[in-house]
């Protein structure tokens, strides 16, 4: 459940943050930050973050760093303003202190060490506050629509089908097929669908979702995400870490051929399907070696015998020639005779070509991540 | 601008226009822009260029003194209408480019004599050797043809040769390109810059062979080339004892052509080995002026081989001063498959199983 809220929220706070809206912010927003541990960037960044959660959720959720000592006595309230509903987290150099009201006071002491533990595991100012955000919205009550039958089990964390693509039969199914790749093969094997991407960029977005969810097993993250847009009609494969370095571009290329017609013809249950056993193939591939394709390495052996023996044929046919036209005279060029009276070279135009780069990247830890994907 | 608009596009020869936007030189027909000095020296450059001349003095030959060519007789080939010479000890039976018998029509005269003679260091013994040589590590050469082909005729030949000197003076235009690559977070950039390059300069070139006979194969004479001509003397009738003389039946200023044709390409050659750090050169134009230019009038010595296989003649020169042998030989058809298929299928397996060791490696 606490993932699942989570995806709704990012898809939201993607959105807004692509698109610009603007919500019903505070005037000085949700963050301040006296020391300068923040860049304005990333100010603008988390302000948006904390905005998705009062329009989804119906709470203020500040963070402040502040040179004051007395952390208690901190005035809030030129921060919160009207609000009746917010949580703040306050920190100075040396500890820290919350206030709350409303929707707030769901964070109890031990939801609060929580926030504080995600906070500080972060390594980054910005990663930490974005987390304590994620976190602290989980313990409000999710206010957005819910259909019957969309909300998934908390086991079922690998599945978030967001568009209702699939009938409940199906979801389970293939939450089942999901979860035994991902134990067999200790990645984690997602699928996500989205109604609408609402102007965001898909690329981006992947790889927000995959980081903010936390998807993938161990230090590296592990996994494999399809990510799935109704409108417009995209879809994204990221691989990460080990499953990044099991499904390269070339891999994610061949299973966007193997699911790009099941996704234009609306049989999205098979597409899913096809994925997951793909991805299993090349999870198993890496992990155990890929089993000898007779078929494959007999075609490609054929064309290089073929081409070999052709050549070989034409080299020997070429022995029995020797009545050739002598195209030169280089033999009779007088020695020393050549003097370079005038040379110039002139400048005339140039051509620029670009072409777009492959979307496969490796990450600081060494691990490697790849994007692809396309339309259906 | 009014008078820029003569110029035409260097990359597609379309009439070229200022565009006022972009303050360049645009073609509207391959929409290349070009900065208009760059454009104004281009075809500075191109009006300057000196139009091709290549004049030729093809006084070659000297006449006969009297009595010099008193020993020498003509005979004429029947079936193919070859005239060869022969001093009149050596005598001649059969045509030495056709095989068929020969008859002595007169007494020799009229044709110019030779400036130069090669004189023959390969005799015919060696000849023959050379032949059969000529046959080993032919793997697609039929077995029976070297079992059943018999040489019909071994005839040792002089081949009337044009020899041309000359000096180049060249001026050829080169268009050649740079290739640069970069890329930022999202494309990479690959930017081609082109240039007009432009190499003027002189070259020599000294005894360029043309042949003189009709009868005589040119490209066969071109493929045992080259001759040592430092090794030839002033020409004498001696020479020709115990050897056949081809009488020329294309005279210098017929052969220039051929001569005009070699030395173009390799002086284009010469120029464009010199235009280095680019990454692409292709000659555009060139102009060849030809100075000093002069025909001498030459005997080379050949011997010819005239085998037959199956109803069929096969004819191979040899370089009577080099022993280089040319000649094409016949292909056994089944082999040229018989090799091609066991070559593909040993390949085959051998790759097919290596891959499988590696795999289970």
């Amino acid at each position: 459940m606490k993932r699942k809220i989570c995806f709704v929220l990012l898809a939201l706070v993607f959105c807004l943050s692509t698109v610009f809206c603007a919500g019903a912010a505070p005037a000085n927003g949700y963050i301040v930050d006296e020391i300068g541990n923040l860049t304005s960037a990333e100010i603008d960044i988390l302000n948006k973050v904390a905005e998705g959660i009062a329009n989804e959720q119906g709470i203020d959720l500040f963070y402040v760093y502040t040179r004051a000592e007395s952390l208690k006595d901190y005035d809030i309230s030129s921060l919160v303003g009207d609000s009746t509903d917010y949580f703040v987290m306050l920190e100075n150099e040396e500890s820290w202190y919350t206030f709350m009201s409303g929707l707030g006071e769901n964070i109890d002491a031990a939801a609060e060490e929580t926030l504080r533990e995600v906070y500080d595991n972060d390594e980054t100012y910005v990663g930490g506050v974005k987390a304590y955000m994620m976190e602290a919205a989980t313990y409000i009550p999710y206010i957005a629509d819910t259909p019957e039958g969309d909300i998934l089990t908390a086991d079922a964390h690998v599945l978030y089908d967001e568009a209702e693509l699939l009938s409940a039969d199906q979801q389970t199914a293939l939450i089942e097929k999901l979860m035994d790749v991902s134990g067999k093969y200790q990645a984690e094997i997602v699928v996500c669908t989205i109604k609408s991407m609402d102007g965001g960029d898909i690329d981006q977005f992947v790889e927000f979702l995959y980081d903010s969810m936390g998807f993938g097993y161990g230090d590296k993250k592990d996994g494999v995400l399809l990510l799935v847009s109704m409108e417009p009609r995209q879809y994204r494969i990221l691989s990460n870490g080990m499953a990044g370095e099991a499904i390269d571009q070339d891999a994610i290329a061949a299973i966007s051929d193997a699911i790009v017609s099941d996704l234009s013809d609306g049989v999205y249950d098979k597409a899913f399907t096809t994925f997951a056993e793909r991805c299993a193939y090349y999870l198993d591939g890496h992990l155990h070696g890929f089993p000898f394709d007779v078929g494959k390495t007999l075609i490609i052996s054929l064309g290089i015998g073929a081409i070999a023996g052709v050549i070989v044929a034409l080299v020997l046919k070429g022995q029995l020639k020797s009545v050739r036209k002598q195209e030169q005279a280089n033999v009779y060029v007088k020695a020393d005779s050549m003097v370079i009276t005038h040379q110039d070279a002139l400048f005339m135009y140039r051509n620029v070509q670009r072409t777009e780069k492959s979307s496969s990247k490796s990450s600081g830890s060494g691990s490697s991540r790849n994007v692809g994907g396309g339309s259906f | 601008v009014a008078d820029l608009q003569g110029y035409k596009c260097p990359c597609c020869d379309g009439a070229i226009e200022f565009d006022s936007s972009s303050q360049k030189m645009k073609c509207p027909y391959c929409d290349s822009e070009f900065e208009i000095e760059a454009l104004q020296a281009y075809t500075a450059d191109l009006d300057n260029q000196p139009q091709g001349d290549m004049v030729w003095d093809t006084a070659a030959g000297t006449e006969w003194t009297e009595g010099e060519a008193e020993g020498l007789r003509v005979y004429t080939c029947n079936t193919c209408g070859g005239e060869v010479v022969a001093d009149e000890t050596t005598g001649a039976s059969e045509c030495p480019f056709c095989g068929n018998p020969v008859i002595m029509t007169g007494q020799f005269g009229g044709s110019l004599r030779p400036d130069l003679v090669i004189p023959f260091k390969v005799d015919k013994k060696a000849a023959i050797s050379i032949l059969q040589n000529h046959y080993k590590g032919k793997l697609l050469l039929p077995r029976v043809f070297k079992d059943q082909n018999h040489i019909k005729e071994v005839k040792g030949l002089y081949v009337p040769v044009w020899l041309f000197d000359t000096d180049a003076d060249a001026h050829v235009r080169y268009k050649a390109s740079k290739v640069r690559s970069w890329s930022d977070s999202q494309y990479k950039y690959t930017e081609t810059s082109y240039y007009s390059v432009t190499r003027a300069g002189g070259i020599g070139f000294e005894n360029v062979p043309v042949d003189g006979s009709t009868k005589m194969d040119d490209t066969l004479m071109e493929s045992i080339e080259p001759y040592h001509i430092e090794e030839a003397v002033d020409f004498h009738t001696a020479y020709l004892a115990g050897y056949l003389a081809d009488k020329y039946d294309v005279d210098a200023q017929a052969s220039i052509e051929r001569a005009n044709e070699r030395i173009k390409k390799s002086t284009e050659d010469a120029f464009a080995s010199t235009v280095t750090g680019y990454n692409t050169v292709e000659p555009v134009d060139s102009n060849i002026q030809l100075n000093n230019g002069r025909a001498r009038y030459a005997l080379y010595p050949v011997w010819i081989l005239n085998t037959q296989w199956k109803g069929k003649k096969f004819t191979f020169g040899i370089n009577g001063q080099t022993g280089k042998i040319a000649g094409d030989l016949p292909m056994d058809k089944g082999a040229f498959w018989r090799w091609l298929l066991g070559v593909a299928g040993a390949v085959t397996a051998a790759v097919f199983g290596i891959s499988y060791l590696i795999w289970l490696l």
